[in-house]
């Protein structure tokens, strides 16, 4: 049973603290994997925190099938497309929004990457379409295998597996065109 | 971008404000449950009332239609009133079974003096009225069911001392016997030939018209006339 997990069986035990533990561990990683569907760091983090609150509020029965973090993205993910699905239909957001990475990204990059090679990788990933982001983000910066990540996207695993090996190849197209080599791609 | 300290707090706050939400939600649902209870009970209450109305209504239309059909049935169906104002006029005329349904008591002081004596207790001190039970055949020889002869004898008896009861009391008012039944006591106290005080009594039932000579004491009765309506 990993870390958040156990916080969040004391949260439901009634330990308070329990849920500070899961905002902290995990409210950066959210941000970051919700902004490749908002294209913006303050609704994404607005999501991440409605997240938080529907744990609190609802207290989702967390069955340990999957690791703590794959449940946890998987309604985040949910809660994300939900906003895409909306903002799209209202016009808000474009189709293939491609931005700059704000100051408030790039932040947030740096205190949740941490090394530079994968903040370089970030960036080059960043101008790939959305929907590359998503898949990406899960299986580079959070460490997900193909069977995580596929659950969290709601493909099934070859499916998932193939638009990986797709988006990998976009990536490196992407970081070659940005002058980088990134070796363990 | 936000502290940890931030996002806590506002998530904090989101969560007031559900909470907020969800407690007034429930306030609504049980003001909305309550509503519709009181509701549904009313509508029950409604319905039975108009149910118990219904059947009221019913059982008065049964009532009428018996004696509605016995009316109609009749063929030598005469004028009750002028019979009642001939009996009143000549006291003692027999008037045939066979043409109206028009029963004369007369006590023993009655000078009318027809057919039966009073069946009641001749002395003053008692208030009872105890009638012999009516022959009910009516007009045409038709006789009535056995149970119909029983319930219109039971209200008779009721109504004739509840007029009793009124006179007695001197108050018109009191003359309340069975609400399907309309009773009413008309007039002033009137002087017989032998100088005996009485009230003529209007009663109203069974499809008949009842007039009852009850002494000013309220505790006898000295003519008893039924007319079809």
């Amino acid at each position: 049973m990993d870390n958040g997990a156990s916080s969040y069986r004391r949260f439901l035990a009634g330990d308070e603290k329990g849920i500070v533990d899961i905002i902290c561990l995990y409210r950066d990683g959210l941000i970051l994997y919700i902004n490749s569907f908002t294209q913006n760091t303050t609704e994404a983090e607005d999501i991440a925190e409605d997240v938080f609150l529907k744990l609190i509020m609802k207290k989702p029965k967390y069955n340990g099938k999957a690791s703590f973090k794959t449940w946890l993205y998987t309604i985040a993910g949910n809660m994300a497309r939900d906003y895409w699905r909306k903002n799209v239909r209202h016009g808000k957001l474009p189709l293939d929004s491609l931005s700059e990475l704000s100051d408030e990204e790039i932040e947030l990059e740096r205190m949740h990457l941490k090394e530079e090679q994968k903040i370089q990788l970030h960036r080059s990933m960043k101008k790939l379409p959305p929907e590359y982001q998503q898949i990406l983000w899960l299986v580079y910066f959070e460490g997900m295998s193909n069977k995580d990540a596929s659950k969290i996207v709601g493909k099934s695993v070859h499916t998932t597996g193939n638009l990986v090996y797709k988006e990998r190849k976009a990536l490196k197209t992407q970081l070659g065109k940005d002058g980088f080599v990134y070796e363990n791609l | 971008m936000r502290t940890y300290d931030e996002t806590y707090e506002r998530i904090m706050a989101k969560k007031a404000v559900a909470e907020k939400e969800i407690k007034l939600r429930n306030k609504k649902i049980v003001t909305s449950v309550t509503t519709i209870s009181c509701l549904c009970i009313c509508i029950a209450a409604i319905f039975a009332m108009s149910k118990a109305r219904i059947s009221v209504n019913l059982n008065e239309k049964e009532s009428a239609d018996v004696y509605n059909h016995i009316d109609t049935k009749s063929d030598n169906a005469v004028n009750n009133n002028t019979i009642s104002t001939t009996l009143a006029e000549n006291p003692g005329t027999q008037v045939s079974d066979k043409q109206y349904e028009n029963t004369t008591y007369t006590s023993g002081t009655n000078n009318s003096g027809t057919a039966t004596d009073l069946p009641m207790e001749q002395d003053s001190s008692t208030t009872l009225f105890e009638p012999q039970v009516l022959t009910t055949n009516v007009h045409g020889g038709e006789e009535l069911p056995a149970w119909k002869k029983e319930e219109i004898e039971k209200h008779r008896i009721s109504m004739v001392r509840a007029a009793m009861r009124a006179v007695a009391e001197d108050d018109v008012n009191k003359i309340n016997v069975d609400k399907s039944y309309i009773i009413s006591l008309h007039g002033k106290p009137g002087l017989e030939e032998q100088g005996n005080e009485y009230y003529l009594v209007h009663l109203e039932g069974d499809g008949f018209y009842y007039e009852v000579e009850i002494d000013a004491a309220g505790t006898k009765v000295y003519t008893y006339d039924r007319f079809l309506k």
